[in-house]
């Protein structure tokens, strides 16, 4: 039996019933913890990090609020806070900002610049991620990619890697063909990840294990909107040891949620 | 020749007849249009043991939709015969039908010889789609006799209107129909177009059986749901229902949860089959579709590899 322990490093919980044109028809949701829970165990999902729909397309502050209150007692379950440029704007940050973080048990953030419609230039939230810099904090890029032709800026993502080199970057969903633009980043900041859920270019698992490590995957299935079987499977079937496909399945997304030090700030 | 009925419509006439209703529903689960929240179907299997040898073991795979060699638009490692070989022997897949990528991009005749260099060097692993070009009209069918005639891995045809920028029923493949059509061939078209195309075609040349690619899987669920290229999938899929010389293949980076077997609800596993475009992508991602899905493992079976096999006479 296959025993992988999976740690999904990508899932949404809550309705998007108005959001289809975002992911171009993907419709499915989790309404309930329930039905969350219900999924990640038909698939074997051990432990998984979690951000709300209602924080990324509705109202960032009360999403993540709420995404906390209703995963509070899960031990399993991990919050991903969206965070957003205008939090930087609130008169008591950095303190609020940091002790909604760090009471929640947050481990991972993640940045949505174009659903959210903002540039992930450097002037933007530079002062969030100085913060996040010295805490280690793991940042998921999202940019609602659908398709591998979606645009993704790839001078951005290196640009904040340079400058951020204690934020481990984990672009979300980008397809076979970001492979050129992927690979010299990933070579020169060791601080870029990659996200497998859809990473499907021939035997990708392998030829980034062989040129970076195993070390550097991390998994991901982006449900409920996508399907967590293609990911599974494209693991599970890789040609890599069982110690390496571990350490994509789990251990390395534990070992940079584990890194998260609030005592720098 | 083959028998091109109109399934749906046999089956209302039919089924009217026994329950003395003039009119039925078709019992298509959307029926209306508004937008439908996918199912979520429970199961008590667990999903990883599907990835077990002794699971997979149960089904014949064949991959309909593969192909061999490279090209630049971007890197594809481990593209040749040896290492799709060694793919096919992780995932226990027994064979790839292919298009050779220098047939569909630079040299189309060149092309179709390496696809069969590659079927004669790993015997019963490869079966051959020729390819069939629309800017050398005049040369389709000397082609497409010669591919066949020098060797029997050749199987079916391939059309590429997206790669070619060429109409996808346009009057230049009207020699591929016809050669299809008069040796009951199957031809695999990335893409149709649209599900009239298909009809249009399946109708006039009965004998074929076509495909269309990548149709079944970036489905989102909903009866009007159109891609980002402005196609609609749902018409496919309910042409691969009524049509039994109309399939879908699966292969697609874009996979919908929740989706898939409701892919198979309404196109009917007879009708859909396996592929994966590797290694334009990766297999062993793709097999999760079908491996995994929440349907039984007699649609499966047909889905893996029993619909291609009839398809191309191939002896499983």
């Amino acid at each position: 039996m296959n025993d992988l322990q999976l740690f999904d490093c990508d899932v949404m919980l809550g309705r998007i019933d108005g959001h289809f044109a975002t992911y171009q028809g993907g419709l499915n949701s989790f309404e309930t913890v329930e039905e969350l829970e219900t999924a990640l165990d038909k698939f074997g999902v051990k432990n998984a990090l979690v951000y709300s729909s209602w924080a990324k397309f509705q109202n960032t502050e009360n999403g993540n609020d709420l995404l906390a209150k209703s995963i509070k007692s899960k031990k399993n379950l991990y919050p991903c806070f969206i965070i957003s440029p205008e939090m930087e704007f609130d008169k008591s940050f950095p303190e609020t900002f940091i002790r909604s973080l760090r009471d929640n048990n947050v481990s991972a953030v993640k940045v949505c610049p174009t659903s959210n419609y903002y540039e992930l230039e450097q002037y933007v939230m530079n002062d969030i991620f100085n913060i996040l810099n010295k805490i280690r904090m793991p940042v998921f890029i999202d940019h609602d990619t659908v398709k591998w032709q979606d645009p993704f800026n790839w001078s951005q993502v290196y640009a904040l890697c340079r400058k951020y080199p204690q934020i481990p970057f984990i672009p979300c969903r980008h397809g076979r063909k970001t492979a050129r633009n992927v690979f010299p980043i990933m070579k020169e900041c060791d601080n870029l990840y990659l996200d497998i859920s859809y990473f499907q270019l021939n035997r990708a698992i392998e030829v980034v294990a062989d040129k970076f490590g195993a070390e550097r995957m991390i998994f991901g299935t982006g449900m409920p909107v996508f399907d967590p079987r293609l990911p599974i499977t494209g693991l599970v079937f890789s040609q890599l040891s069982d110690k390496e496909k571990a350490l994509v399945a789990s251990g390395n997304i534990k070992h940079l949620i584990g890194r998260v030090d609030y005592s720098k700030v | 020749m083959r028998n091109n009925l109109n399934r749906r419509s046999f089956i209302k006439g039919a089924s009217a007849a026994a329950a003395g209703v003039s009119s039925i529903n078709s019992g298509n689960a959307h029926a209306n249009d508004s937008i439908k929240k996918p199912e979520l179907r429970k199961s008590s299997v667990n999903y990883l043991e599907r990835t077990n040898k002794a699971y997979m073991e149960k089904f014949t795979i064949i991959d309909a939709h593969a192909h061999i060699g490279e090209g630049e638009t971007f890197p594809i490692p481990f593209s040749y015969e040896k290492d799709l070989v060694d793919t096919q022997n992780v995932l226990g897949v027994k064979a790839n039908c292919v298009s050779h990528l220098t047939a569909l991009g630079v040299d189309y005749s060149k092309g179709n010889d390496l696809a069969i260099e590659a079927a004669e060097s790993f015997p019963g692993r490869f079966w051959c789609y020729a390819v069939a070009n629309p800017h050398f009209s005049n040369d389709i069918i000397h082609e497409l006799t010669r591919a066949f005639d020098k060797s029997s891995y050749v199987r079916g045809v391939k059309l590429h209107p997206s790669f070619h920028s060429y109409p996808p029923i346009g009057p230049n493949y009207n020699p591929a129909f016809e050669f299809a059509n008069e040796r009951s061939l199957t031809i695999l078209s990335h893409t149709w177009g649209s599900a009239e195309n298909m009809i249009k075609i399946a109708t006039k040349y009965p004998n074929t059986k076509l495909i269309h690619a990548h149709a079944a899987a970036r489905w989102a669920g909903t009866k009007d749901h159109i891609d980002r290229h402005g196609i609609g999938i749902h018409p496919f899929l309910e042409a691969a229902h009524d049509y039994e010389n109309i399939y879908v293949d699966l292969c697609a980076s874009v996979a919908y949860y929740g989706v898939f077997e409701q892919v198979v609800d309404i196109a009917g596993a007879d009708n859909i089959l396996y592929g994966s475009d590797t290694p334009y992508m990766d297999a062993g991602y793709q097999i999760g579709r079908v491996l995994l899905a929440d349907i039984s493992d007699s649609e499966k079976s047909k889905i893996f590899g029993l619909n291609i096999a009839r398809l191309l006479g191939i002896d499983v």
